[in-house]
């Protein structure tokens, strides 16, 4: 054989190597979690109303139940640059649930599991522009640079990130509700009318167009890392409300900052909140602040945090002013490691009560300080004990005081003291069973105000107790 | 001589560019994906060794991987651990 038949065929041969091989191959991306939670508390009930204890006696039965959620990821990953994300939440409570959570259904956890489970948590598309754009469109997690105070959670719109060397700039468009979801249900309709007997009054017709009466959200934030260790970052935020008679509109503009010092880690943010809040007869200026500083540093075998977060608050709610802090309606701060003082954002399924609730927007306000240690005791042995003080801002509208003549309400600020304690163990790299222990002393706030209004009672201190099984795949 | 190393380079490049899967068992050995769950083609990573692999590579640094591959890394280490947090999340 010559050397130039030799050459074709091997060329030949490689050719065909090469056809037989992908060029681009789909990249199927599976990934979830269970978290299995039994309950025994007397104020946790599966819901996520805010803890008020002057609906509670002196002496409550617990609660005692079992809830669980899955979560199912895919990922269709066409490269580097393209990718669809999508996410499902299955949520069960063993016995089921029809407090409203999927219209007049239970969810699975009635007998035979004929129920609605499944829920949407993100679709979004995900794709690079160039090397340094990145855009997200969909269903997709939205947080602030705030810690969450001012907006976390899931919201359908389109979100883009520039980097342009150590600075990173992010713009988000989110749209939560527009005609097609303003069905209201109205007053009783005559017989064989409507849905289910009612009538529905919908925005949703030919001479509402769709678009108009919208709640918007705009976001921006710009980050820059001044060097290895150190970020200072600034965020403008508005929410814009226009689906009511009321309209709202919020301003929120906001500063933060995070550093390492040696072992030490600083953060902490600083925001001011200008707009109005639809009210009748007129609507109320707005001039709300929030304030936090945090620090964590690496001792022994865990991590010592500690941290401060005030929210303004308002105490006068007769005049044309708003000085408390206003949210998004769905916010978080995750860092103190509460329980039942505040929403942390990581209960892990259904249950979500705390004092100040998943709104932060109250005109008590909030102050709270927390001090906490997390120890990993062996590579698969953990516990994580936090102490945290919370006070109202405002005194305002505090609960009546049974026991003083004229019924006064309460003049101490101090709503309560939890202390808490997660312990947990690796059963496999990635399934934990763990337990979690909370107590709150409540404070002089409460003083006397059981829900029996008898002048010498104060209402039960809130508890909980969680046994917990967490697997991630 | 030429011609064994030409025939070589074109067997090299068949075998390499043939995907790999995992060997056929012989009637004498335990097939380990039936019996334990192990070595099974189209095996995939949990989140958790996907952030391991991830750190891993990482640490190699700028001996095996450039600047910017290292970064493109630490992004695909970061996005898989805004992953994790996200499905922890409420």
């Amino acid at each position: 054989m010559s050397l130039k038949k030799t050459v074709a065929i091997a060329a030949a041969v490689g050719a065909l190597a090469a056809i037989s091989v992908p060029a681009m191959a789909l990249e199927n991306e599976f990934h979830g979690i269970y978290n299995l939670k039994f309950f025994s508390s007397n104020v946790e009930n599966g819901g996520t109303a805010a803890i008020d204890p002057t609906g509670y006696l002196e002496k409550n039965k617990a609660n005692n139940y079992f809830e669980q959620r899955a979560r199912l990821q895919y990922t269709a990953k066409a490269n580097d640059d393209l990718k669809l994300v999508t996410q499902f939440e299955l949520d069960t409570k063993f016995g089921g649930d029809k407090t409203g959570k999927y219209g007049i259904s239970s969810d699975g956890g009635v007998f035979d599991a004929d129920g609605i489970s499944i829920e949407t948590k993100h679709v979004y598309l995900d794709f690079n522009l160039g090397k340094n754009i990145n855009v997200r469109t969909g269903i997709q997690p939205i947080k602030d640079s705030l810690k969450g105070i001012f907006l976390d959670a899931d919201l359908a719109g389109v979100q883009a990130t520039s980097k342009m060397g150590a600075a990173t700039l992010t713009g988000g468009y989110f749209r939560y509700k527009t005609e097609s979801s303003l069905l209201t249900t109205g007053a009783a309709a005559p017989a064989g009318t409507g849905v289910n007997g009612t009538q529905s009054t919908s925005f949703f017709t030919n001479t509402s167009p769709l678009g108009h009466d919208n709640a918007d959200i705009f976001t921006l934030d710009a980050k820059i890392a001044l060097n290895k260790d150190a970020k200072v970052g600034a965020s403008y935020y508005l929410l814009s409300d226009y689906s009511t008679a009321t309209v709202t509109t919020f301003h929120v503009v906001g500063l933060n900052a995070d550093a390492k010092v040696g072992p030490l880690s600083l953060s902490g943010f600083l925001a001011a909140e200008t707009g109005f809040v639809g009210s009748t007869p007129r609507r109320k200026a707005i001039s709300g602040y929030a304030a936090n500083v945090a620090a964590k540093v690496a001792i022994g075998p865990g991590t010592l945090k500690t941290a401060a977060l005030y929210l303004t608050g308002d105490g006068n709610t007769g005049n044309g002013n708003n000085t408390a802090w206003n949210s998004t309606g769905s916010a978080t701060y995750a860092e103190g490691g509460m329980f039942l003082l505040v929403r942390t954002g990581v209960g892990g399924t259904s249950t979500d009560r705390t004092l100040t609730g998943a709104n932060f927007t109250s005109n008590k306000g909030l102050i709270l300080y927390t001090l906490g240690f997390d120890a990993a005791i062996t590579p698969k042995l953990y516990t994580n004990v936090n102490l945290g003080m919370l006070w109202a801002a405002k005194n305002l509208g505090a609960p009546t005081d049974g026991g003083l003549p004229g019924s006064k309400p309460n003049a101490s600020n101090f709503r309560g003291g939890e202390i808490n304690l997660e312990t947990g163990y690796k059963v496999y790299d990635n399934l934990t069973a763990k337990v979690q222990l909370a107590y709150v002393l409540l404070g002089g706030y409460y003083k006397h105000s059981a829900a029996n209004l008898d002048p010498t009672k104060s209402p039960e201190d809130p508890y909980t107790g969680r046994v917990a099984l967490s697997y991630a795949f | 001589m030429k011609k064994i190393a030409v025939l070589m380079i074109a067997a090299f490049s068949m075998a390499v560019a043939v995907p790999v899967f995992a060997a056929e068992m012989t009637k004498e050995q335990k097939d380990q994906c039936l019996l334990a769950s192990k070595g099974c083609a189209g095996e995939a990573d949990t989140i958790q060794k996907k952030i391991k692999k991830l750190q891993a590579e990482v640490k190699k640094g700028t001996k095996v991987y450039s600047a910017d591959e290292i970064k493109k890394l630490n992004d695909k280490l970061k996005e898989a651990e805004d992953l994790l947090d996200n499905m922890m999340k409420n």
